[in-house]
């Protein structure tokens, strides 16, 4: 007979094998990155976090702490950094002044580019780079300004978004296709 | 008073143009002057910045680049992605002249540079720093006899750093600019946390059960409204508050403005004029209790 009265699910201990201690330098590199490495994972961060507050599946200490012990796969491939909602709560709350939206939105940076960013924020930037417009127009939302004597929405500078997103390379990360990744 | 490019970023435009059309009639009678600014492209925000650094600092760049060429020194925005965006982008280059120049060669791919001489400020600093309390004390026609909880809006006041301020977490400007009107700006639990309105297209599940926590907040403060200066959290509160209620079969009915739709009315321009018929929380019972 099983002497188990709750359910228990036992974690892989970590390795150090498997850990990329660099990581934690490439993010300091970065501009949003750089105050990362004053974090002593206090979790003042993810005490103040509305996020956290709902649900088990965010935490922000321990997207900075799995980022200084070098968990470089797990943060990145993970969904956690994606659900921030950039309030900036934790920075304001952080005794260390460590930058934690900011480390957060380095860490996004670094896995758009390998390939695991949010769906959601990928159609925005599409949105934003085809029409100029973080939600693409339709034609009622011009009736309503019509009808409120407002001008039709005006022309977005489209043809310069193109020159520039060609310029630093983020047309190409945009639209990489699947098996390129 | 001087003229600010004002620069409309992309939801009020397209999605909150009651707030659109309110801010441009209660400016004529504060005697603020817009200039509107052309050819711009969106803001590059949060979401930009969280795929690309560069990208969003360039694309910000080239919107302040357009102020320089206005001949102005001021952009006045009233959406506060917008705000927070280009006013860090416009700090980041005003200190960091590596950045600057790496920016600017990409811009001159479009033609433009980029001097870092522009200032970015939110149309609500403007009310309070520009056109003042007692300006507003005296504009209001109409008695505001309204309980108002506030929703600033995340990013009027963070991230401190940027913004420049010690403390976020205590009464603030935004108080006044509602006490100005003559209704009151009440203090209720969290009233200055995120409604998760930039987490909508990541998980609907968080960002309405974010925003149901802040309704019954509401709720239990007994406002009789809602009123921000952000078009997110507007379209939260109102669009939103719709989908909340049916999602938790709860009802809440708490009508939503922006600053500028309440100044209107404090100045007495009706509904009508202030687009406030395209809101889908019914304002009816406010109108009834301030007429």
């Amino acid at each position: 007979m099983s002497k188990d009265e709750i359910d228990i699910q036992l974690k892989e201990p970590i390795q150090t094998k498997d850990l990329d201690p660099e990581f934690k330098y490439e993010l300091a590199n970065t501009y949003l990155g750089k105050s990362i490495e004053a974090c002593f994972k206090c979790g003042a961060c993810t005490g103040g976090c509305p996020v956290s507050i709902l649900t088990e599946v965010y935490k922000p200490r321990q997207i900075i702490g799995e980022t200084l012990l070098g968990m470089r796969k797990e943060v990145l491939a993970g969904r956690m950094i994606w659900l921030c909602a950039t309030c900036y709560t934790c920075e304001d709350r952080c005794p260390q002044k460590v930058n934690v939206t900011d480390v957060i939105l380095a860490i996004r940076n670094i896995a758009f580019r390998k390939g695991y960013a949010s769906k959601a924020l990928i159609e925005q930037a599409k949105n934003m780079v085809e029409t100029g417009w973080i939600q693409r127009p339709t034609a009622s939302m011009n009736k309503r300004r019509e009808a409120l004597g407002l001008s039709p929405l005006p022309k977005k500078a489209v043809e310069d978004i193109q020159k520039i997103i060609k310029a630093t390379g983020f047309d190409k990360l945009l639209y990489k296709k699947e098996d390129e990744k | 008073m001087k003229e600010f490019a004002l620069f409309s970023g992309c939801l009020i435009p397209t999605r909150v143009p009651s707030y659109d059309v309110s801010l441009r009639k209660t400016a004529e009678k504060l005697n603020v002057h817009f200039r509107e600014m052309e050819n711009t492209t969106c803001c590059a925000p949060v979401g930009v910045l969280s795929l690309d650094y560069l990208t969003s600092l360039s694309l910000g760049a080239r919107n302040l680049a357009i102020v320089e060429e206005m001949g102005l020194d001021t952009m006045c925005t009233p959406c506060n992605g917008c705000f927070e965006g280009l006013d860090r982008i416009a700090s980041i280059l005003s200190k960091d002249q590596e950045t600057l120049r790496q920016v600017n060669e990409i811009l001159a791919e479009v033609g433009k540079e980029y001097k870092a001489t522009v200032k970015v400020r939110h149309l609500a600093e403007i009310y309070f720093d520009d056109v003042g309390i007692d300006k507003i004390k005296e504009m209001m026609v109409k008695p505001l006899d309204l309980r108002v909880g506030i929703r600033p809006g995340c990013h009027l006041f963070r991230p401190i750093e940027v913004i420049g301020i010690d403390y976020s977490e205590r009464y603030f400007f935004l108080d006044d600019l509602i006490n100005a009107t003559g209704a009151e700006s009440v203090y209720y639990k969290h009233r200055l946390r995120c409604c998760g309105g930039l987490l909508r297209n990541v998980s609907e599940t968080v960002t309405e059960a974010m925003l149901r926590d802040r309704l019954i907040e509401l709720k239990e403060a007994e406002v009789d409204c809602v009123v921000t200066v952000c078009p997110l959290c507007f379209l939260q509160f109102d669009l939103g508050q719709k989908l909340v209620e049916r999602k938790y079969k709860e009802q809440y009915n708490i009508p939503s403005f922006t600053y500028s739709e309440l100044l209107g009315l404090g100045m007495g321009l009706s509904a009508k004029e202030l687009g406030l018929k395209t809101h889908r929380i019914k304002i009816d019972k406010i109108i009834e209790k301030i007429s």
